[in-house]
């Protein structure tokens, strides 16, 4: 245990600003992962990270801000964090597909019988529709309205996060939440079975 | 630049929103957090960030020990215990072997404080942004919630999730993402309740949940969970009348479709 604590890439820190340096290093990021490992989790499920894969992910996404702590600014670590698991949610998705070309596992839990109306009242229900609505979203797009729609940020702050232009944010927003909402809107008359 | 009412609280999207709420209620694993500690060699003692939650006041049960799953790192059970090898067998040297022989693959562009993106407020967003989900209520995680000091108006089984506490309020978020929260965990709860064949319990959840948040933004949905909370006790009349009165103020729509369907039960 201790011997894969000192292989972690705290060492090269340790090496060029002592022990003292490392042990304030090993101080923010305990408090980062304090603060921020829940964000991360449920940004990578909703950027579309399978739930048996989040936590791996997670870590993953972790291993990358430790190894780049030093240059990132105090206060910016959440974007960093976020963007991390755009990162890795985007790679994570090509990884599927490849897999899905080969093997067509993935289709059998879209092809789920459709819940009736007393099954959509339970939360594990509407939370698999909801993921299902987010699919319909470019990666990019989600990146956007998870922020706003989900962490309740702002424009500018979602801008600053996913360092892009203002511009952009809103148009992103505005075209995820037409399709967000005609997807849902879809998905719940599926489900209810009011409509073919 | 003009901002659009977020969905979770447009009226005109009832679909959207339903589903928005059921996503908000998804939460990190029992213990991730203290084994993403462990993997990064981290987890050697207790911590004292300010997010690391006191669970003070926990009514938890048996199912809910009230310890943290963030900043205790002394309480480990044999099963967190399975896990913590699991991450220091194979996925943390994993990570790492894949961080390292892919320089940068998952890694973001470093923001500099030079040029900041955005003007809109002084705050940044790592202390401004809410944080609105509350920490799994259906799955007996313990909570990273503080409570306040209120009691429970009913005592309860210690075996059921329905422990949350009656006031909830997260360390630094403001106070309407707590509300959110609140209120998200508290109809989380009612569906669990429902889900195991308790409707009455469900009820009093919904009834909670009318008296503390007459306005709250989930109140169409603890509607519904209510009618069909009524119609399982087998309280038909009762869920037909509150029906008929809602039904006369909003006769049309998919909500009013749903309602229609399970008071016709």
């Amino acid at each position: 245990m201790t011997s894969l604590a000192a292989d972690r890439p705290t060492g090269a820190v340790a090496a060029i600003g002592g022990a003292r340096a490392a042990e304030e290093r090993e101080h923010r990021l305990r408090q980062l992962v304090d603060q921020h490992y829940d964000f991360v989790w449920r940004s990578l499920r909703r950027l579309g990270v399978p739930p048996a894969d989040a936590e791996d992910a997670a870590q993953e996404v972790f291993v990358s801000l430790s190894r780049r702590l030093d240059d990132v600014e105090l206060g910016s670590e959440r974007g960093f964090l976020y963007r991390a698991a755009v990162n890795h949610a985007a790679h994570a998705h090509r990884t599927r597909v490849r897999r899905r070309e080969v093997s067509a596992e993935g289709l059998e839990e879209r092809a789920a019988p459709t819940p009736n109306p007393e099954e959509l009242l339970q939360g594990s229900r509407q939370r698999a529709l909801f993921h299902r609505a987010l699919e319909a979203l470019d990666l990019e797009l989600r990146a956007v309205f998870v922020l706003y729609e989900l962490e309740q940020m702002t424009m500018g702050e979602i801008a600053s996060t996913l360092e892009i232009p203002s511009g952009t944010v809103a148009s992103r927003l505005r075209r995820a939440r037409a399709v967000f909402v005609e997807r849902a809107r879809i998905l719940m008359s599926d489900a209810s079975g009011r409509e073919p | 630049m003009t901002e659009p009412v977020r969905l979770l609280q447009d009226e005109n999207s009832p679909e959207a929103r339903i589903l928005l709420a059921a996503g908000l209620g998804e939460t990190a694993p029992q213990g991730a957090s203290r084994r993403a500690l462990v993997g990064l060699g981290l987890a050697t003692g207790t911590t004292a960030s300010p997010a690391a939650p006191s669970s003070t006041g926990s009514p938890g049960g048996a199912a809910d020990t009230g310890a943290s799953s963030l900043g205790g790192a002394t309480a480990t059970g044999a099963v967190s215990l399975t896990r913590v090898l699991k991450w220091m067998g194979g996925g943390v040297i994993g990570a790492l072997l894949i961080a390292q022989a892919i320089p940068g693959g998952h890694q973001p562009a470093v923001s500099k404080p030079t040029s900041p993106a955005s003007s809109n407020r002084g705050t940044t967003f790592t202390t401004s942004a809410p944080r609105l989900v509350p920490r799994a209520p259906a799955t007996a995680e313990p909570t990273a919630w503080v409570t306040e000091k209120a009691p429970l108006p009913t005592p309860s089984r210690s075996s059921a999730p329905s422990q949350m506490p009656r006031a909830l309020r997260r360390v630094g978020a403001p106070p309407a993402a707590d509300s959110l929260a609140a209120e998200v965990a508290l109809l989380d709860e009612a569906r669990a309740a429902l889900a195991r064949g308790e409707p009455t319990r469900a009820l009093r959840l919904t009834e909670r949940h009318q008296r503390e948040y007459p306005a709250g933004r989930l109140a169409p949905e603890a509607f519904i969970l209510k009618l069909t909370a009524l119609v399982r006790a087998g309280e038909v009349g009762r869920a037909r009348a509150i029906s008929d009165a809602w039904l006369a103020t909003h006769p049309s729509g998919p909500q009013a479709d749903r309602v229609r369907e399970i008071v016709g039960e």
